[in-house]
């Protein structure tokens, strides 16, 4: 079975980049994208309210997000009933101290620094990997 | 006869003359008949006339005692009179021991003794604990003794133990056995409150100007601090915008032109992939000048590190081992001489430093190893140090270019770089109120000095 990422991002060039990442390292991933912070939240509570949803394999989550910022969304899934220990990889561009500290308090898997080389950028294919392998094993 | 020669010759005829005025004898006619007789001699002449001089003297104190006593008695009286009629000053008088021997009316409404109660009486008990423990009364004799006299100010104790403050002076009278003192007191306490009001008045008054003042100053050193604080926010803020908001975009277009040139690299045109080249080289290069220019920027804040006196020495080997893949690879030598301790940072003398030899290193000549010697000193004005290169050299005409930002006398394609290094070392030094140059002639090596003032 395909496993299913969410991803919290607003810049649509960075969403295509990551479906190269996940087609150059060959995930078969069924990607579902929120384009604001509002509309993650919205995510988690449909998620709280109905049993037949089953929650997302793992959450690729930009810090800088319309309406609700990352960190209130990855606050918010903490407490949430169902995900709470949903594991996350924050992408973001934001190199600073504060922004990682914070994604590590939080329980951040993976804090993924946008890259501007491509070659790099598709690095993040394998660090999905990695960490679905680990969350699905088998 | 005898009285005529002595009158005659006698060395002090002055108490006979009187003595023969009184028997009515005139002085003249003694003489007159005493030259009438055989002269005596001389020795018993001495004889008479000190026997007369006794008699003489003898009589004259007598005759004047009574006098005297009556006059004295009356200066006495009057004096007396004049002393007792002073009520407003406590006139008393003390012999060598302190012992109260006279005390007039006002010293009785002063101090609320009687004078049956004082005379006899030792003058210690009219002052404090605390000048008797120190040894004031005595010390107040003792002075008026050596000076004749003796200006006094000083807190005095009343009969029913009230203080006040008593101004007024002690006078040494008489001598030898007869040495008194005379003391003279007077209540100040009032005028010396009110004085005291109006000095502590004007020192409040003083105080009040003083705190305006240290009050203004503060808040002028609040405001600019608090300009400072929101400057170097602005910065931070500047800093964090550029290095996220603008580099946002720009890491798009990089990417994306990398991703266009993987996926249609070659089938389009030669003149396509040529574009793109460009495109994905000039994007690059952006985002390193960005970078560059947010570290020209932090370098500019107030850096939190102390000004220290710091070791060039062991900043310079820590400059070498950064240095160590590029020194490596272009198999460059460096030496340094001794070198002196500088006030400054040590990030900001590391960061020239390693400006300075990554420049050395990089504008090497193509078939030459780089050969570097750093060396430093005491000059006129400061500290200088020197880094000496036998690189490509400089043209003078832009020595001075060189340290202007983002200025660069080469193509990227020969030499890489933003031209950012020198403008930092340049920022740098003119922080620490220095100066940095270049002695060089093309092809010939550079000597790259700074010149940091002694603290």
């Amino acid at each position: 079975m395909a496993a299913r990422i969410l991803m919290a991002e607003d810049n649509r060039a960075d969403v295509t980049l990551v479906r190269e990442a996940l087609k150059v390292h060959q995930l078969a991933c069924e990607l579902q994208v929120v384009e604001d912070g509002e509309l993650a939240l919205r995510f988690f509570e449909a998620l709280d309210a109905d049993a037949n949803l089953s929650c997302p394999d793992l959450l690729l989550l930009d810090l800088n997000l319309p309406k609700v910022n990352g960190e209130e969304v990855l606050s918010h899934l903490r407490v949430s009933r169902r995900c709470a220990q949903m594991p996350v990889i924050v992408i973001t561009s934001s190199d600073s101290d504060k922004d990682r500290d914070m994604a590590h308090r939080m329980g951040a898997a993976r804090y993924f620094r946008k890259p501007s080389d491509l070659a790099e950028f598709m690095r993040l294919g394998a660090v999905i990997k990695g960490l679905l392998e680990k969350a699905i094993p088998g | 006869l005898i009285a005529g020669q002595v009158f005659d010759r006698y060395p002090q005829p002055l108490p006979l003359q009187r003595m023969a005025r009184h028997y009515g004898i005139s002085p003249a006619d003694i003489w007159r008949q005493a030259r009438q007789q055989a002269p005596i001699s001389q020795s018993r002449l001495k004889v008479y006339g000190d026997v007369l001089q006794f008699l003489g003297q003898a009589y004259l104190r007598q005759r004047y005692a009574a006098i005297l006593d009556q006059k004295l008695l009356e200066v006495n009286h009057r004096h007396r009179l004049l002393i007792e009629g002073v009520i407003d000053y406590a006139l008393f008088t003390v012999d060598r021991g302190g012992s109260i021997t006279s005390w007039n009316i006002g010293a009785e409404r002063l101090y609320g003794y009687t004078e049956e109660e004082m005379v006899g009486g030792n003058f210690a008990r009219l002052f404090t604990p605390e000048d008797i423990a120190a040894g004031e009364p005595i010390e107040e004799i003792r002075k008026a003794e050596i000076n004749g006299w003796k200006q006094e100010g000083r807190w005095q104790i009343r009969k029913d133990g009230s203080r006040f403050f008593g101004s007024g002076a002690i006078t040494a009278i008489g001598e030898g056995e007869f040495l008194e003192f005379g003391r003279v007191m007077h209540d100040e306490t009032e005028r010396r409150a009110s004085e005291e009001a109006l000095s502590q008045a004007r020192k409040l008054e003083s105080i009040a100007i003083l705190e305006r003042r240290v009050e203004e100053r503060t808040r002028e050193l609040e405001r600019s601090n608090e300009d400072l604080k929101r400057a170097n926010a602005d910065l931070e803020e500047f800093a964090y915008t550029a290095s996220h908001d603008l580099q946002e975009p720009l890491r798009n277009v990089s990417a994306y032109s990398q991703l266009f040139r993987k996926l249609y690299e070659g089938k389009i045109d030669e003149q396509a992939d040529e574009f793109l080249g460009y495109m994905v080289n000039g994007a690059r290069r952006m985002e390193v000048l960005i970078k560059d220019l947010l570290i020209y920027t932090r370098t500019t804040a107030a850096s939190d590190e102390p000004i220290a006196s710091v070791d060039a020495a062991a900043v310079l080997e820590t400059a070498i081992r950064n240095l160590d893949a590029a020194i490596r690879e272009s198999q460059a030598s460096i030496t340094f001489g001794a070198l002196p301790y500088l006030p400054m940072a040590q990030i900001h003398l590391q960061q020239i430093l390693q400006n300075l030899l990554s420049n050395a290193l990089k504008y090497r000549k193509a078939a030459e190893a780089p050969v570097i010697h750093v060396t430093g000193g005491l000059q006129t004005g400061g500290w200088v140090i020197s880094v000496k290169d036998n690189g490509i050299g400089i043209d003078g005409r832009y020595a001075e270019r060189v340290f202007g930002l983002f200025k660069r006398l080469h193509a990227p394609e020969q030499y890489s770089g933003t031209g950012i290094g020198l403008a930092i070392c340049h920022k740098i030094v003119e922080r620490y109120r220095g100066r940095i140059w270049v002695e060089s002639e093309l092809g010939k090596g550079s000597t790259f000095c700074f010149l940091i003032p002694v603290a």
